[in-house]
């Protein structure tokens, strides 16, 4: 029997699993280790009814998540997909229609053509803020070298995180106020009186108004990831370039940004996918007016879902944001690419 | 060592057997029907009829201290459900709170297709007439034909339930000829300014839109936003006075080919009407319609577009002279303890030959907004799923006695009881004389809300907004709207399988 040179942890009568396949003597496996074999070597290899019986435990306890996932999620979105083929509004029959509402939606709905427009535009306003703005956060706090400081900074930046959302967009939703808005009223005290708006209510602003709020539009979470990521960066590889001579920006550039990779691409997926789904802010600022000018496709939905009860319309807008979902996330997981990928 | 293991083994193993069980009973209970049946009352032992309700503007208050957020504190409609289970032991009258600021049609139409809708909720009728293919609101008609037995021998209502409501009024809210909507309240709109500021600036109530569009300018030269009011979503009106100002321009000419009896315009005339071309958005009335409209924009707050804007406010608050708002606004001016100037009210002014060379010479009157659509109830299906329909019928009959409608509209004070023999505010008399005698709004067949579809008059509104804020010329405007119009009767046509001579 040969041995790796690797020092074995095991009890003398296992071997890990890496070696059984170089070996050609046959090892019959302890039960707390793999037991797979190869084909054609005479093992003995356990029925699928033997190995479910097996992981009986790990199973059950995954059951009723798995369980609440398929109701709650996989079957509502499979019905939803279902449904996009019929005219279908709740309590009336419905009637099959194959592809005639996504053609519908793409060839004569303006509002849902107008909606895509809002949500690229919202999309890249968030995809850019978070980015940019929190690896900038993330990057001062980083450099900072008080350790009193940088905890004070970075308690600071996440503890908005924890106020609820609407919160905030009624707060927002108030500042906007044309009559008693405080936006308004700074803009009258330093003398711009004329650049005084009813944001919200006036179809060329309302859009960036909603873009814009949460103003410096850091993100806690986003922030910590990002710092966390710089942390992780062994000392040496920042050290050396030092050495070499990179100043603080190169070093973020070319060693600290490509080594947070993963992190980028994670958040970049999460805020692509939650810019597409935008609803709560438009629901709770504006509805998706004044004239459809903040309308977006999930309030487009939402609106042709209850509003108007046309149901199987709404599933296939629901569909078509699920492609764009899928397809940004694609091309973001082909061209970000992490050391891991590489 | 080997006992712990064995143990934390048989513990894993109870654990999973109990989450499927868990998991299991769950999804069973899920898939059971909602509502326990309900026995039939008056047997021996019978488990109480359970009715679950909600009325809307009639939910009582959270408290009731008045304040700004709290102007008319009321919660009468416990008594008369209290007065109502005591005589009626084998019913129990349960009644929800929505949340502030739900939309009632959204909110309505997530119920019925949850199965989860109260067995009495309010409803209007322009959204019941989209869902009389649904199968979602119990037809009153035959319910309404025979007594209520809460009025006394020879009164109104003891041989027909219906003969307690005003007939004008409650015949218009008929669809295709059923009742699916209980309607108590009429309403309407007045234009309520504020006396002191007209006459500090020398102008007075105006008769006619041209001298609307003066008193405005006026006002607007003093630089004072003057035309507020209530802003309706999209599907509804901006302002209530557009219609009436479409109503008298169409009047001469188109209202009597769209709806020649000038009695309630019906769904099949309005969709016959756009069919034949009779009417529509190329008519140069529609045209001039929008155009008038648009030059009362000017003298609005720059916040008019958002849906529901405090008018209320605004007027009590002296940021507006003017506001276009409905009766019920009148309890709370005549509440309000910190009113610190005099009111008053004008009707909608004409619009007269100044203004459009479409109108007649003299000119028509505007049509009243509003009639019966003021505290409209409806019985949904699921109370005959439930087998609570007698006892929501027999509650519906107990609400409709005039003492005990008035305790409740008294109380809020907001709309003119559509029931008669109740008491009527002497503020609301003479609307009271109007509105009980004439048609209302369901003569409006420029009212796209009422005889449209929401999915029709939505694109209307919006294209309408859209042109008064500069957005869309008023020719893209008017092709969206044709749009509207056409695909509206389309619609209406192969619902209803209507054919147009």
């Amino acid at each position: 029997m040969s041995h790796s040179n690797v020092k074995n942890p095991l009890p003398p009568h296992l071997v890990p699993v890496h070696e059984i396949r170089q070996q050609d003597h046959l090892v019959i496996p302890s039960k707390h280790y793999a037991n797979h074999t190869e084909k054609g070597r005479g093992m003995h290899k356990r029925s699928l009814g033997a190995r479910l019986w097996r992981g009986r435990i790990a199973y059950a306890m995954l059951l009723p998540t798995f369980v609440m996932l398929f109701l709650f999620l996989y079957y509502p979105a499979a019905m939803g997909l279902y449904r996009s083929l019929f005219k279908w509004s709740a309590g009336a029959e419905a009637k099959f229609v194959g592809l005639d509402n996504f053609v519908t939606l793409f060839t004569k709905d303006r509002v849902f053509q107008a909606s895509l427009g809002h949500v690229v535009q919202l999309a890249a306003w968030y995809l850019f803020s978070t980015l940019v703005l929190s690896i900038g956060m993330a990057t001062l706090l980083h450099r900072l070298r008080n350790h009193a400081a940088k905890y004070f900074f970075r308690l600071f930046t996440v503890l908005p995180v924890i106020i609820p959302g609407i919160v905030i967009l009624m707060l927002w939703k108030f500042i906007y106020d044309a009559s008693i808005g405080p936006l308004n009223a700074l803009l009258i005290g330093v003398g711009l009186e004329d650049w005084t708006r009813a944001w919200l209510s006036d179809p060329n602003t309302a859009l960036y108004a909603v873009m814009l709020r949460n103003f410096p539009w850091t993100d806690g979470v986003a922030t910590l990831i990002f710092l966390a990521g710089f942390q992780a960066i062994p000392v040496e590889v920042v050290e050396s370039s030092m050495l070499d001579g990179a100043g603080g920006l190169r070093r973020l550039w070319s060693i600290e940004l490509p080594l947070i990779a993963g992190q980028i691409k994670l958040i970049s997926v999460l805020t692509i996918i939650g810019g597409v789904q935008e609803f709560t802010a438009i629901f709770a600022m504006t509805q998706g007016g004044p004239i459809n000018a903040t309308m977006v496709p999930g309030m487009w939905m939402y609106w042709n879902a209850f509003s108007i009860n046309k149901m199987g319309y709404a599933s296939a807008i629901g569909v078509v944001m699920f492609i764009i979902t899928m397809v940004l996330t694609l091309i973001n997981m082909r061209y970000i690419t992490t050391s891991q990928d590489s | 060592m080997v006992n712990a293991a064995m143990s934390r083994r048989s513990f894993l193993k109870t654990l999973g057997v109990v989450s499927i069980g868990t998991t299991l009973s769950g999804a069973l209970a899920a898939c059971q029907p909602a509502g326990a049946p309900a026995a039939p009352s008056g047997e021996p032992g019978a488990a109480p009829k359970q009715l679950v309700t909600y009325w809307g503007g009639w939910t009582p208050s959270e408290n009731m201290e008045k304040s700004e957020d709290n102007p008319t504190p009321h919660d009468k409609l416990t008594a008369v459900l209290a007065a109502y289970m005591a005589q009626k032991p084998g019913v129990e009258v349960e009644w929800i709170r929505v949340p502030q600021g739900t939309d009632g049609r959204e909110w309505t139409i997530a119920q019925q297709t949850a199965g989860t809708i109260p067995h009495i909720v309010p409803q209007a009728t322009w959204h019941t007439k989209d869902d009389t293919d649904k199968s979602w609101w119990v037809d009153l008609t035959p319910h309404f034909e025979q007594p209520n037995p809460y009025i006394a021998s020879g009164a109104e209502g003891s041989q027909r339930w219906i003969d307690q409501f005003f007939p004008i009024p409650t015949g218009e809210t008929q669809i295709r000829g059923k009742y699916y909507n209980l309607v108590y309240g009429l309403v309407t709109t007045f234009f309520y300014y504020n006396v002191d500021w007209f006459n500090k600036l020398g102008v007075k109530a105006p008769e006619n839109y041209a001298q609307f569009l003066d008193v405005c300018a006026a006002f607007k030269a003093e630089g004072v936003n003057a035309y507020g009011g209530w802003t309706g979503s999209a599907a509804d009106t901006d302002h209530w006075y557009r219609i009436q100002l479409g109503g008298m321009l169409m009047a001469k000419d188109i209202e009597p080919k769209v709806n020649p009896d000038r009695n309630t315009a019906t769904f099949d005339e309005v969709a016959c009407a756009i069919k034949t071309g009779v009417y529509g958005p190329r008519l140069p009335q529609y045209r001039e319609w929008m155009e008038l409209w648009k030059q009362n924009v000017p003298y609005r707050t720059p916040d008019w577009p958002t849906p529901a804007t405090d008018s209320h406010t605004n007027f009590l608050k002296k940021v507006e002279p003017i506001m276009e708002n409905g009766t019920w606004s009148l309890a709370r001016l005549q509440n309000d303890s910190l009113l610190d100037f005099e009111w008053s009210a004008f009707f909608a002014p004409t619009l007269t030959k100044e203004s459009s060379q479409f109108v007649s010479d003299p000119p028509n009157s505007a049509w009243p907004i509003g009639g019966a659509v003021g505290d409209q109830y409806a019985v949904s299906t699921r109370s005959e799923t439930d087998g609570v329909l007698d006892a929501a019928i027999d509650l519906m009959r107990w609400i409709s006695v005039p003492e005990n409608l008035d305790v409740i509209q008294s109380e809020i004070g907001e709309n003119i009881p559509n029931i008669k023999n109740v008491k009527v505010n002497d503020a609301f008399k003479d609307s009271y004389d109007k509105l009980t005698s004439k048609i209302g709004e369901s003569q409006m067949f420029a009212y796209e809300q009422v005889k449209m579809d929401d999915e029709a008059s939505t694109a209307i509104g919006q294209a309408w907004r859209a042109y008064m804020l500069d957005q869309m010329e008023i020719e893209d405007a008017l092709t969206i709207v044709e749009e509207s119009f056409n695909s509206y009767a389309d619609r209406y046509m192969e619902k209803t399988g209507l054919t147009c001579g």
